[in-house]
């Protein structure tokens, strides 16, 4: 694949992830209008999340179904448009992804303003259009070279605060989150695979540490792509095993960070992408 | 260039002080799920809601719209159990308060009491869930017993 083609690449593989997931938020119920005037604040650990919704932005965008319901169709406009003109119009492109942010920041923070889900799996969603914002020589190899770093960091991250807090030397810390998380799952979803697996580690208590362990390893050899793209094809193997055993073994679903895929592959290297 | 270091330079400071005072700022997450000591718990809790008589079952309810009802109606309960103020909001007061910003962090808390939680709980269940004569939610705690969830007590907070 050609430097243009790399460019234009990521972006129609965003446009479609970002497309394919709102229609799977829209299935869910999960959309501004299908959230049905929630009221129970979730105020997070977040600053920003507090001065929002103390600004009461939030609850007037949800109480106004028809503003709501019109969110819900716009924020699809930027990426349906790139799809469209990004052969005939590529100078486009960077004023829609700027609108694309703008518009998705807004409309995350106020879902995640209520009683949803962890907003972190929608970071991808979020931030991947900036590498789309600017034609600038260097500007989309920098921005994709940083999303990939952010990418290794959260991983690594995460494996630190396990190491840190010390809870990778605890004997029963994965039988103990089973045991917490899976509950409900029996109770709900007897016959889902997450609450068979789940039931496993429970009942095998040292292979669960065992799995909790090299969890954590995996996650911590994330910390070479810092140094190194060398080994991104197994790191990529490793992504993409963690979101898939984040579904099957704790039903916690990170689908939308398929959206950082490319970074472990594509090919970039300084190129002026104005013609792009 | 000199600015772009800057820039990265202030980036990475916030996100280590962030680091350092466990707060998060969007989009500048803290990936620490999982990490705490998860002590065994004895006690467990569900919430079971009642539809004109009939229980809702969700087994074939999309997963992220069941956390969503989930969320909100264990939300509802701490807030009911706790004098109606939402406690997830007192990590506000904890940090304005040494930034010697009381005042402002009382009126940020304004925002998460609701005198009126189990009126607007009905109404939001009617609209969420479809309308009913009736909804009845019951929150159920349970014990492990040999490895699987035994009921133990229920008592009704929506009705």
């Amino acid at each position: 694949m050609n430097k243009l083609g790399t460019y234009r690449y990521y972006l129609l593989f965003f446009c479609v992830c970002f497309l394919v997931f709102h229609a799977v938020r829209w299935s869910n119920g999960l959309t501004l209008f299908l959230l049905r005037d929630p009221f129970i604040y979730n105020p997070r650990q977040d600053p920003l999340m507090w001065t929002y919704i103390f600004s009461g932005i939030p609850q007037w965008i949800v109480s106004q179904r028809g503003l709501a319901l019109i969110l819900d169709l716009v924020v699809v406009v930027p990426c349906v448009t790139a799809l469209l003109i990004y052969k005939k119009k590529p100078n486009w492109i960077p004023v829609l992804m700027r609108i694309q942010l703008a518009l998705f920041v807004i409309y995350i923070l106020t879902v995640f303003s209520f009683q949803s889900l962890s907003i972190r799996k929608y970071l991808g969603l979020a931030l991947v259009p900036l590498a789309f914002v600017s034609l600038k020589k260097g500007w989309f190899e920098d921005a994709t070279k940083w999303l990939r770093w952010y990418v290794m960091f959260i991983f690594s991250s995460s494996a630190m605060w396990k190491i840190l807090r010390g809870s990778v030397f605890e004997r029963d810390q994965f039988v103990n989150i089973m045991r917490n998380q899976h509950f409900e799952h029996l109770i709900h979803f007897p016959d889902h695979i997450s609450t068979q697996i789940g039931t496993y580690f429970i009942e095998h208590p040292d292979i669960a540490m065992g799995f909790y362990c090299l969890v954590t390893l995996i996650q911590l050899s994330f910390a070479m792509g810092f140094f190194t793209r060398r080994y991104d094809k197994y790191l990529l193997v490793a992504f993409l095993l963690f979101i898939l055993g984040d579904y099957l073994v704790m039903r916690v679903e990170y689908w939308e960070f398929l959206v950082f895929v490319p970074l472990f592959y594509l090919d970039i290297t300084k190129e002026d992408y104005s013609s792009a | 260039m000199r600015a772009h270091k800057i820039a990265i330079a202030f980036v990475l400071g916030l996100y280590l002080f962030l680091h350092l005072i466990q707060l998060e700022v969007f989009p500048f997450y803290l990936f620490a799920m999982y990490s705490d000591i998860e002590n065994p718990k004895t006690e467990f809790v569900d919430y079971r809601i009642m539809k004109d008589g009939e229980e809702i079952e969700y087994k074939d309810w999309s997963y992220r719209r069941y956390i969503y009802l989930r969320n909100t109606l264990q939300a509802y309960d701490n807030i009911i159990s706790n004098d109606n103020k939402n406690p997830q909001a007192d990590i506000i007061s904890k940090y304005l308060d040494r930034l010697y910003l009381t005042g402002f962090g009382d009126a940020m808390e304004e925002k998460h009491k609701y005198i009126n939680a189990e009126q607007e709980m009905k109404s939001w269940l009617l609209d969420f869930l479809g309308y009913a004569s009736n909804y009845r939610v019951y929150k159920d705690q349970y014990q492990w017993v040999e490895d699987q969830p035994a009921l133990i007590n229920s008592v009704v907070i929506v009705e």
